[in-house]
């Protein structure tokens, strides 16, 4: 063998290990953010809705990651994420609006705020199993929404709170939603590099196993109190930085966003992904928020709004009333349809795959790596003859 | 020096007095067994070391340190590590995974090597690295572990089972190895094999107390040996001792 094949060798042995290195699927879907937006700029016709669902959903994975240690590894269900993401949205809008704060003194604050939120209810579970504590994280999310509503001083109340400057150097800045939208990749990228690592640490191990038997886990050394704090306080940070983040790209937080609807359909997304993995959360998210977003919410066939819609009924002259009647209030009920495709698909993760669908996409994979070796043998025989 | 002494220990579960008052040693480099049927208290012995039952009063003496009433995982970093009845396995996570979590106590540690013109070199051991010869060394007992590392846990057979929830504590590199009844509903043949390995634990230093039912096996590979009666200490004595004591080993032990 001469030394340039070796090189090459070489070469092909260095690509495989940064391949197979555990970070390098979170920077291909960072650059695949980065290239659709890249895309954009270029002037391929990427519609803003298409663009904001992309940016709302990586807020939404980085809240879903911090369930998914919450729920996936120390097994703690909780209906309360909503309050929390809340929380963040009107902590970032009242102290830039109202006091000048800079983004990053806001991120140390919050941080710092979901800590000691986190504690109140790790200790809380302490006392309280399972589905009372999903009930009792429910109603605190509800209190919090009623304070959203009625502290008007610091929320707008039902008016909804508007922010579109933020502050980074001591002055004001209008906010500019590609930027945030470059900075959401980072972040995403750099939670989920946080989170892989949480998860594969002597903690999350420790959170396993107290999922697994809490009388196990305290035989080999974890102590469940560290660890249901750890947890809560980790969801808690996650949820209130996601709030921070929505309230910057968005520009806008009203309590009705902020109810049981959103809880559940974050607890949905890591269900229908899978609960154990970081590419299951972002695979559910995006199933459950995304496809929301930009399919359900963008369809129209009201007949005075959808063109092939109104041709169709052009076609039939002596029904035109009815058939207009029908597309109209067919058009009011597309939005209530994502309830119901979310409803389906989980159940029918919850029967078939309770890994959730990453554990589909696992199987789909070894199934196909079998196919494509049992083909490539025949392939050979076919080659070579039987005996090579 | 005894690694482990328990002085007059009091264990009540309510108003049920389940230890009254028991002395117990066990020194450095054996293996010390409690007999005893069931209901005996031999469970809420070693559940009461390992700091998940707490003690009414007495005394636990670990390396000469008052360790009473304190927290599992306080005890399980000073190096006392218990395989708990009934094996308690993680079940939804594979053999390789159960096996991490066991390791989860160990901390990095520094190690000093006095060489032959005396000096000393000091080595610094990460968590890491010592738990992945940790693993190795589990692997060499059970091979079958090896072979099984991607399974899941809840597939495997009762012996193997047993394997890993001993293996699993062993990756906590305790001192103290704490055993509830590892031959529970397994066959003879496969309680020999268990046994076999819990030699080799304590031919490789660490240190065993272990509560048994299969008086017979046990007295085989015991140094020494307590027999547990409704909470007290009835008979102590070398096992070998014990062996040849046909009659003492027939009406307290009925093997
Ligand atoms: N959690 C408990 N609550 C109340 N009583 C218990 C509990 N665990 C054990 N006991 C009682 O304590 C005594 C000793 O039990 P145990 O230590 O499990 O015995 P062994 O392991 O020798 O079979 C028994 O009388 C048993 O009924
Ligand atoms: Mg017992």
């Amino acid at each position: 063998m001469n030394s340039l094949s070796l090189i090459r060798q070489k070469r092909i042995g260095q690509l495989k290990s940064l391949i197979h290195h555990p970070y390098f699927g979170f920077l291909v879907v960072g650059a695949l953010l980065l290239f659709m937006q890249g895309l954009r700029a270029a002037g391929v016709n990427i519609s803003i809705t298409v663009m904001r669902t992309f940016g709302l959903t990586m807020i939404y994975v980085i809240i879903g990651l911090g369930f998914s240690i919450l729920l996936g590894y120390a097994g703690l269900a909780s209906l309360g994420t909503a309050g929390f993401v809340g929380i963040g949205t009107y902590l970032v809008g009242y102290l830039t609006t109202k006091m000048g704060f800079p983004i990053y003194i806001i991120i140390i604050i919050s941080i710092l705020g979901a800590i000691l939120i986190g504690l109140i209810i790790g200790f809380i579970s302490l006392r309280i199993e399972g589905m009372y504590l999903a009930i009792i994280t429910l109603g605190l999310s509800e209190i919090l929404n009623e304070v959203f509503k009625n502290a008007v001083e610091f929320t707008n109340g039902t008016n909804g709170l508007n922010m579109s400057t933020i502050v980074f150097f001591g002055t004001f800045e209008v906010i500019n939603i590609e930027t945030i939208f470059t900075a959401l990749v980072f972040i995403l990228v750099l939670v989920m590099v946080i989170t892989f690592n949480i998860m594969k640490s002597p903690t999350g191990r420790a959170m396993l196993a107290m999922k697994n038997s809490e009388s196990a886990a305290q035989a080999m050394g974890v102590s469940i109190l560290k660890y249901r704090l750890m947890a809560f306080m980790i969801a808690t940070v996650y949820a209130v930085v996601g709030g921070v983040l929505y309230m910057t790209y968005f520009g806008f937080s009203i309590p009705s966003s902020w109810g049981l609807a959103f809880s559940l359909n974050i607890l949905a997304a890591i269900i229908v992904g899978g609960s154990r993995s970081i590419y299951g959360v972002l695979l559910g998210t995006f199933m459950i928020f995304g496809l929301d977003m930009a399919v359900f919410q963008t369809i129209n066939v009201s007949p005075t709004q959808n063109a092939s819609v109104a041709a169709f009924i052009a076609r039939f002259p002596e029904h035109t009333e009815q058939l207009s009647e029908f597309f109209r209030s067919l058009n009011g009920a597309i939005p209530t349809m994502s309830y119901i495709f979310n409803g389906v698909l989980i159940i029918i993760v919850i029967m078939f795959y309770p890994g959730g669908l990453y554990q589909l996409v696992i199987t789909l994979k070894a199934k196909i790596s079998k196919l494509i070796s049992k083909v490539m043998k025949k392939v050979k025989v076919y080659r070579y003859g039987e005996d090579r | 020096m005894a690694l482990l002494e328990i002085k007059d220990l009091v264990v009540d579960y309510g108003v049920i007095r389940a230890i009254k008052g028991i002395q117990l040693e066990v020194h450095q480099g054996s293996i010390v067994a409690i007999l005893g049927s069931n209901g005996a208290g031999k469970t809420t012995t070693i559940r009461t070391i390992n700091g998940v039952v707490k003690a009414k009063s007495g005394q636990i003496l670990f390396e000469d340190k008052n360790i009473t009433n304190l927290d599992p995982y306080k005890l399980a970093a000073k190096g006392i590590i218990q395989s708990p009845e009934g094996r308690l396995i993680l079940r939804g996570l594979t053999v390789e995974e159960n096996l991490y979590v066991g390791a989860y106590s160990v901390k990095s540690k520094t190690i000093r090597i006095t060489q032959a013109d005396g000096t000393v070199l000091t080595k610094k051991q990460s968590a890491r690295a010592l738990t992945k010869q940790s693993l190795q060394e589990v692997f060499e007992l059970f091979p079958v572990l090896k072979e099984r590392r991607k399974q899941q846990a809840s597939t495997l057979s009762g012996g193997e089972q047993q394997m890993l929830a001993i293996g699993r504590a062993l990756m906590g590199r305790p001192k103290l190895l704490l055993l509830d009844e590892p031959s529970l509903g397994l066959a003879p043949l496969i309680v020999q094999d268990i046994f076999k390995a819990i030699v080799k634990i304590k031919e490789q230093g660490t240190t065993i107390l272990i509560v048994e039912q299969n008086a017979f096996q046990t007295l085989k590979i015991a140094d020494y040996v307590y027999v547990l009666e409704l909470g007290k200490v009835k008979i102590k004595g070398n096992a070998a001792d014990l062996l040849k004591d046909d009659q003492l080993v027939k009406a307290y032990l009925g093997a």
